[in-house]
């Protein structure tokens, strides 16, 4: 976008969003804590601490995951994608805390540096091979939360606009790919940390159903998005595509199509079809899913707008989405195969003129 | 195993040195240079985004480079967002995870020793003084803490 970037840019909506996320947050910590004292009385608070901190950045981490392929699969979890990067920065300060406190706890009482200790001290002693098997349960297993933890820090440093935009979105989306890996690290972490001391069932079991749901979501949600790619191709003519029937693009909202194998937005705004790229100047998103407010065409992830008729955002915002001609042909909308020039206006086709 | 950790540590501290003082100067002169919507920016906003300054000053000096038109900077604010190439990404780093996350959990929990392993561990001395010291007591602090709150789990 184009204006003087602020810290936040607050609104009513991420208002709500923050204020929902702290009063969840508070109500599980209070949780976690009433348990844990009523279980073991004699608990130390420097334990709730780590063991709070951790628990509950963990059960962030699942929500954020689970966030993305719920957006794609039902667009009633939209309201969650919109903010969602304070839901990162949250995850960081309370890894933070995790792993500060245990740095503190078992690391700083001796003479070393605490973060040499970090990283060494389980392994200066580990043998691969221990009594004839292999010896996981002495595996290093902090070095892995303090992968995970930077992995977060650089996520949550550049989740302003100004790194999506300086940084360009194509290595921005890309370095936040890294959630997988310190998700992969967090298990290991926890896999070969706590669930080498703690016998019960109970933790192994929520990780494995919190993994379930993640992958399991993300698996529906990547079904749904190679179906659209697979949309059999339709007619192809003086360099036009067939694309959908003129009703299946309703009066202000858009439909995706596909285009000479690309994703295309259509969107009928005053009786009129327009066609323009679906992937968001923003972050990508898909434009198509999005609506027409105020007679601009909306992205449904966090409200970028562009005009329909020339594809710009509206001053003083500067970004350009390409658009392309159509036509009416027998009831079916046809797209031209390539764009137009940028900021071109180009007027859509009236849904009348069949 | 040590030596290489300190040394890493320390080219790390040298790194970060070196990023906050990138950050004074890009503060004072980059940040208009490189995006014209930093002009008239607040305090909060020049706060918020001096971590990742810190952290990725290699990347700035070479954007900030590029604006002054030395050479090109891949990706910037014009660049398109290559959706497809994302999503193939985001495919690979699933099935990797998917792959290799489950096997290593599952390997780790069938490796569990029939007792916890801190019947492995020696006892610590009582006020640690020596590095080694230290470095015994820390997983035995750990492991006394696990074994006081493990009803939790
Ligand atoms: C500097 C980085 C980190 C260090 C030094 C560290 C250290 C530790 C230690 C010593 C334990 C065992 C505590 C106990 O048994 O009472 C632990 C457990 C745990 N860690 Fe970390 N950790 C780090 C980062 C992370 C991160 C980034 C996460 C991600 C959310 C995480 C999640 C957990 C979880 C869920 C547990 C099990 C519950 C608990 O015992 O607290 N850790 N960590
Ligand atoms: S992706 Fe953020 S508004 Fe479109």
């Amino acid at each position: 976008m184009s204006t003087t970037y602020r810290a936040i840019d607050w609104n009513r909506q991420k208002r709500v969003y923050d204020g929902t996320l702290g009063g969840l947050l508070a109500l599980g910590l209070g949780l976690f804590v009433g348990i844990s004292v009523l279980v073991s009385p004699n608990i130390t608070v420097e334990t709730l601490l780590i063991r709070g901190s951790s628990v509950s950045a963990l059960l962030l981490l699942h929500v954020i995951l689970c966030i993305g392929p719920l957006a794609r699969l039902n667009p009633r979890f939209l309201p969650l994608l919109y903010n969602r990067r304070h839901l990162g920065v949250t995850l960081f300060l309370l890894a933070l805390l995790h792993g500060a406190f245990a740095t503190v706890q078992f690391h700083a009482l001796g003479d070393e540096n605490p973060l040499v200790s970090v990283l060494t001290a389980y392994g200066r002693d580990y043998r691969v091979f221990a009594d004839g098997r292999i010896n996981l349960p002495h595996f290093p297993f902090e070095p892995f939360g303090v992968l995970a933890l930077f992995l977060f820090f650089l996520m949550a440093a550049t989740s302003h606009d100004f790194w999506l935009r300086n940084l360009g979105a194509s290595f921005w989306k890309a370095m936040h790919l890294g959630v997988y890996l310190a998700y992969g690290s967090v298990l290991v972490h926890v896999a070969l940390g706590v669930l080498q001391s703690e016998r019960g069932a109970i933790f192994p079991g929520l990780l494995a159903v919190g993994f379930v749901v993640v992958a399991g979501l993300h698996l529906a949600a990547a079904r749904k998005e190679t179906r659209i790619d697979r949309g059999k191709p339709l007619g192809e003519a003086d360099g036009y595509a067939e694309t959908c029937r003129v009703e299946d693009v309703a009066e202000g909202r858009g439909k995706v199509v596909l285009v000479a194998g690309q994703r295309i937005a259509l969107f009928r705004h005053q009786g009129r079809i327009h066609a323009t790229s679906n992937v968001c100047r923003h972050q990508g998103g898909p434009v198509g899913e999005g609506r027409i407010v105020d007679g601009c065409i909306t992205c449904p992830w966090h409200g970028w707008n562009y005009q329909p008729e020339d594809g710009c955002s509206p001053p003083p915002f500067t970004e350009v989405l390409e658009t392309y001609d159509t036509r009416i042909q027998d009831g079916r909308v046809w797209v031209r195969t390539i764009a137009n020039p940028p900021r071109q206006h180009c007027a859509g086709t009236a849904v009348t003129a069949t | 195993m040590v030596v290489v950790v300190q040394t890493s540590l320390i080219l790390l501290a040298a790194y970060g040195v070196l990023g906050l003082i990138f950050a004074l100067a890009f503060h004072g002169r980059g940040l208009p240079a490189v995006d014209t919507n930093t002009r008239g920016a607040g305090v909060g906003f020049r706060w918020i985004i001096t971590p990742g300054i810190v952290a990725l000053w290699p990347l700035l000096a070479w954007r900030w480079r590029t604006a002054h038109g030395r050479g090109s900077f891949p990706g910037g604010p014009d660049a398109p967002v290559p959706a497809r190439r994302l999503r193939a990404a985001h495919a690979l780093a699933w099935k990797a995870l998917a792959t290799t996350a489950p096997v290593i959990v599952a390997a780790a929990l069938w490796s569990r020793p029939p007792e916890a392993p801190r019947s492995r561990i020696p006892l610590p001395s009582p006020s640690p003084s020596s590095s080694a010291d230290s470095l015994r007591s820390a997983p035995q602090n750990l492991l006394t803490n696990r074994v006081r709150h493990a009803a939790v789990f």
